[in-house]
């Protein structure tokens, strides 16, 4: 097959039985609806976790009021392990998105690294995620209830929420984001190498 | 991927189905040489489209409307891609990302010998990774090296070298002269 066939073979798979493409309407229709749609999931994950830091402080607050100190010291420790879950969301998310209007290597590379973030803050979730929550979780209802069985027990709960947390994190790093960060580093190397 | 999106009115809308209009036959190429393996074609064909409107603001006029749109479709199908490869449970084959080509089997309807070969030009392409797909499909569209390399971002030297190496395989892939 020469150039000139093999082009013409190309240029001849113009729509390849879609020509009933749709109208400007239609076609309009479907691109709006469909980022309007990923606007609002985009917006929704936002929202969710400003309200659950926010709901988290709200219930607890009473507490560092009217509780013995230990108490007082959970909740002022869930509330920073709160900050910090925050804080290092939003950074993570801070790097340059990959524009997809940016050549192919550029936009690869923003994507890696923001990828890369990801599974650094999922690598590490033990100490910056759920260490603080379950220590000022225990603390708060050992403030209370004293040093118990109830509170052994409670202690033994948090330890096997926790527990399932880090495997469903451990999970996505193994199905979703390692793959992809391996997906993209070999598209990365075979258009530089 | 991008979270802008520009905004709407009836001017950006002209400016964006003109756009896609002239671009329509490229744009349903890419989605087929993309899509095509996992039957996701239709689908990355409109998420192409998605993207390109949410891109339109950001449009600013300094590559060419062609270079900004294979730029968007491009990376919207590999984008699409990877999140193929992070469903896949077992790497392609070791082969950096080269699969074992399906075999077209000619359908009974189409009496065609160019529609065959089309199938098995797909078929080839297909056992590409997906950076080369990309650099090929720019290449049969008849893009300058230059124009090339700046969709891809490498230098023109590089484009040379790697069409040169793929045109290679393609050839033996087809069985016939390397095109």
């Amino acid at each position: 097959m020469t150039l000139a066939e093999t082009r013409a073979l190309w240029a001849g798979a113009e729509t390849d039985g879609k020509e009933a493409s749709m109208s400007d309407a239609q076609l309009m229709e479907l691109v709006l609806n469909r980022s309007a749609r990923l606007e609002r999931t985009l917006r929704r994950r936002d929202r969710r976790e400003l309200v659950a830091a926010a709901v988290v402080l709200v219930l607890l607050a009473p507490a560092l009021v009217v509780g013995p100190w230990i108490t007082r010291a959970g909740v002022l420790l869930i509330a920073a392990g709160s900050g910090l879950i925050f804080m290092r969301l939003r950074r993570a998310r801070a790097l340059p998105a990959p524009r997809p209007d940016r050549p192919l290597a550029e936009a690869l590379r923003a994507e890696h690294a923001r990828v890369n973030a990801q599974v650094r803050l999922l690598e590490t979730v033990a100490w910056w995620y759920l260490a603080p929550l379950a220590a000022g979780c225990v603390l708060v209802v050992g403030g209370v209830a004293g040093a118990t069985l109830y509170t052994a027990a409670y202690a033994a709960a948090v330890l096997v929420v926790c527990a399932a947390v880090y495997w469903l994190n451990r999970d996505a790093l193994r199905r979703d984001l390692r793959p992809r960060r391996t997906e993209l580093e070999r598209q990365i190397e075979q258009l530089e190498a | 991927m991008s979270d802008k999106t520009p905004l709407a009115g009836p001017e950006s809308e002209r400016r964006f189905l003109a756009l896609i209009r002239e671009n329509e036959a490229r744009l349903r190429r890419i989605s087929r040489v993309y899509g095509r393996a996992s039957g996701t074609e239709d689908d990355l064909y409109q998420e192409i489209l998605v993207q390109a409107w949410r891109s339109l603001g950001s449009f600013e006029g300094r590559a060419a409307p062609d270079t900004w749109l294979y730029r968007v479709a491009l990376n919207t199908a590999l984008s699409h891609g990877r999140r193929g490869a992070a469903r896949r449970e077992a790497s392609l084959a070791g082969r950096g990302g080269e699969s074992e080509p399906r075999d077209p089997a000619p359908r009974p309807d189409e009496a065609m010998e160019a529609t065959q070969r089309r199938e098995r030009l797909y078929a080839a392409m297909e056992r590409l990774g997906d950076a080369d797909k990309a650099l090929v499909t720019l290449y049969l569209d008849d893009r300058s090296y230059r124009e090339m390399a700046e969709v891809l971002g490498i230098t023109e030297s590089n484009v040379g070298v790697k069409l040169h190496r793929i045109r290679r395989r393609m050839g033996e892939w087809l069985g016939e002269e390397a095109p």
